[in-house]
């Protein structure tokens, strides 16, 4: 089957026509609702909305209009829009945390020393185990030699130490 | 786009019948094709097709151009009645009575046996998809509509609109298996 | 590509990550808690002394090898434990708010609940050991996590991060519905450059949700966890971006604003 050439076929689909003709004369006899008056204008725009933040907004508008420019001041039409920028500003900083993280679980898989680095090195964190061992503080209290006894092993690093 | 539709429509908007009659000669069709595909019966297809032209014309004055042409504001009174018709049959019958994906190819001179065949199971499968695939696919490939109008109509950037109709000729293969 | 560009935000924010970890918990924590948990190197030096020990003969050497021997595996082992069990607190920890992530949620604890019941029974072999069934030990055990256990804890680690990524999906998602309603009640939809930042947004937001759904959908059918990250990261990517637009779309809305 060549789908796109059915899906054009169709096309040809048209309702029959004696109900076309007739659907058009009935529909063009009937009469049409009440003439527009300012009840219905805020009818129809306030139905677009839901019902609360219509509301809202509506009376949010009047104030700043019947305000003036002191009370645009106090209720920034960008933060009824839903763009005020420190609140775009929080929610973006959630969003790049979360990218943060990603890349740090993409490159040290199993940061098993995330949680032991209490300051990153150079801007890197979850880097060879044995950076992050080094700027550790001591665990123990004792006195550090530079290479050995405050230093602290993964699991995997102390299996195979013990599989030697 | 109809030839002076702006002029109709203001008549239209006015009380203009004859106005708002020759609307509804030029995108009546679409509407009825729109309709019938994403419902699949024919009478259900002609009643709901009847209720989205009386809307209209009750609501004509509501109707303003920002940003919307004309035959978008119809597509979405179309949604919206087919949505309250999917509504309503859920709350009258039980789910396990109805035929979810039900499509009967009007019987037109052109089509021989075998290709009505054919477009039933592409009118089934078209209802498979998901509502907003199910518009891209009839508004691009079966009214042929440029991409910018499907955009406009459907609030959606082109290039949503291309990827959108990338994947639901997609889906549509896989259901159809060809 | 984030919000934040220069270095020192990006600083800022991994310290900030870092500090989240340590605080609330709130983040997978894979390492070995301090507390429970503490492998020292100075004992596996005392391993070396005794080997070397020339006070010691042969039968005490064996003996006192054995003994350091069995309590680092055990202290091993039980680090292991304490780490997988972190896990599955985190993993149950983490928001589902669909059906499909619930049972994906389950699946994954069955998981590491095999994962800890293999653990614990390797850890009853512990003391009927000799050195060098030790030392296999050991080796088998650093072989069944690599092959095991490192693989799930990564699907896990992207399937937590993927469920809090719901809550920030669904801010968006309602930061969208409310920018279009207000952009058409203060009629500004006939302007194009809003109309354009919009779509744009939405198109962003729109490619943010299809990455969304397949991070899941790999996670699920258990796709290589650097592909579902892969997934989670760009739908990430998407969510900055359309931000992005939400900030030139506030920036656009408040010069017209104020020129009217």
């Amino acid at each position: 089957m060549d789908l796109l050439k059915t899906l054009k076929k169709l096309k040809n689909i048209k309702a029959d026509e004696g109900f076309t003709r007739k659907s058009r004369d009935l529909i063009l006899a009937t009469s049409r609702s009440a003439p527009l008056n300012t009840l219905n204008i805020w009818r129809i725009i306030l139905n677009n909305f839901e019902t609360g933040a219509a509301l809202a907004l509506a009376g949010l508008l009047i104030f700043m209009i019947m305000g003036g420019f002191s009370a645009w001041k106090f209720f920034s039409p960008l933060q009824i829009s839903g763009l005020d920028q420190a609140s775009l500003r929080a929610e973006a900083q959630a969003i790049d945390i979360q990218i943060q993280l990603t890349d740090l679980t993409y490159n040290e898989p199993l940061s098993l020393k995330l949680s032991e680095s209490t300051q990153p090195t150079q801007g890197e964190i979850g880097t060879a185990p044995k950076s992050n061992v080094e700027n550790k503080k001591s665990e123990t209290g004792g006195a550090a030699s530079p290479a050995t006894s405050t230093s602290e092993l993964s699991i995997d690093e102390a299996l195979d130490k013990l599989g030697e | 786009m109809l030839d002076g539709e702006e002029s109709l429509i203001k008549r239209a908007i006015k009380g203009g019948a004859s106005a708002f009659g020759s609307l509804y000669d030029y995108y009546q069709p679409r509407i009825y094709r729109f309709v019938l595909i994403k419902v699949g019966r024919r009478e259900e297809a002609e009643d709901l097709t009847h209720e989205v032209w009386k809307n209209a014309w009750q609501n004509i004055r509501s109707y303003k151009s920002v940003g919307h042409p004309f035959s978008s504001w119809l597509y979405e009174i179309a949604r919206n009645q087919i949505v309250d018709y999917y509504r309503a049959r859920k709350n009258e019958t039980s789910l396990e009575k109805i035929d979810p994906n039900y499509f009967v190819a009007p019987a037109i001179a052109e089509f021989n046996v075998e290709e009505r065949l054919e477009i039933e199971r592409v009118g089934v499968a078209i209802q498979k998809l998901k509502p907003e695939y199910q518009d891209v696919v009839i508004m691009r490939f079966v009214e042929d509509m440029p991409a910018k109008e499907v955009a406009t109509i459907l609030n959606k950037s082109e290039g949503a609109i291309k990827l959108m109709q990338y994947r639901a000729i997609k889906e549509l293969k896989k259901i159809l298996n060809v | 590509m984030t919000v934040f560009r220069t270095a020192a935000a990006r600083f800022i924010f991994i310290v900030a990550v870092v500090a989240l970890c340590l605080k609330a918990g709130g983040y997978v924590v894979l390492a070995q808690d301090a507390a429970g948990c503490n492998l020292n190197q100075a004992e596996f030096d005392e391993l070396a002394s005794v080997q070397t020990n020339p006070s010691l003969d042969f039968l005490e050497e064996i003996r006192a090898e054995l003994k350091i021997r069995r309590g680092l595996l055990l202290q091993t082992v039980l680090c292991a434990i304490k780490e997988a069990d972190e896990l599955r607190l985190n993993l149950n920890q983490a928001p589902t708010i669909n059906p499909d992530a619930k049972q994906l949620q389950e699946k994954l604890g069955g998981q590491i609940e095999d994962a800890l019941n293999y653990y614990k029974l390797q850890k009853s072999k512990i003391n009927d050991l000799g050195i060098q069934g030790s030392k296999d030990f050991a080796k088998e055990l650093r072989v069944w996590r690599e092959s095991n256990y490192k693989p799930l804890s990564l699907r896990i680690f992207n399937f937590i991060i993927w469920s809090k990524n719901q809550d920030i999906i669904q801010t968006a998602q309602n930061r969208i519905n409310q920018i279009n309603r207000a952009v058409v009640f203060l009629r500004l939809i006939d302007n194009e450059e809003i109309q354009n930042l919009f779509k744009d947004a939405e198109t962003s937001f729109g490619e943010a949700l299809s990455e969304n759904q397949a991070a899941l959908n790999s996670i699920r059918e258990f796709g290589t966890p650097a592909d579902s990250l892969g997934h989670i990261k760009t739908s990430l990517e998407g969510l900055a971006l359309t931000y992005q637009k939400f900030f030139e779309l506030s920036e656009a809305i408040g010069k017209l604003l104020h020129t009217d």
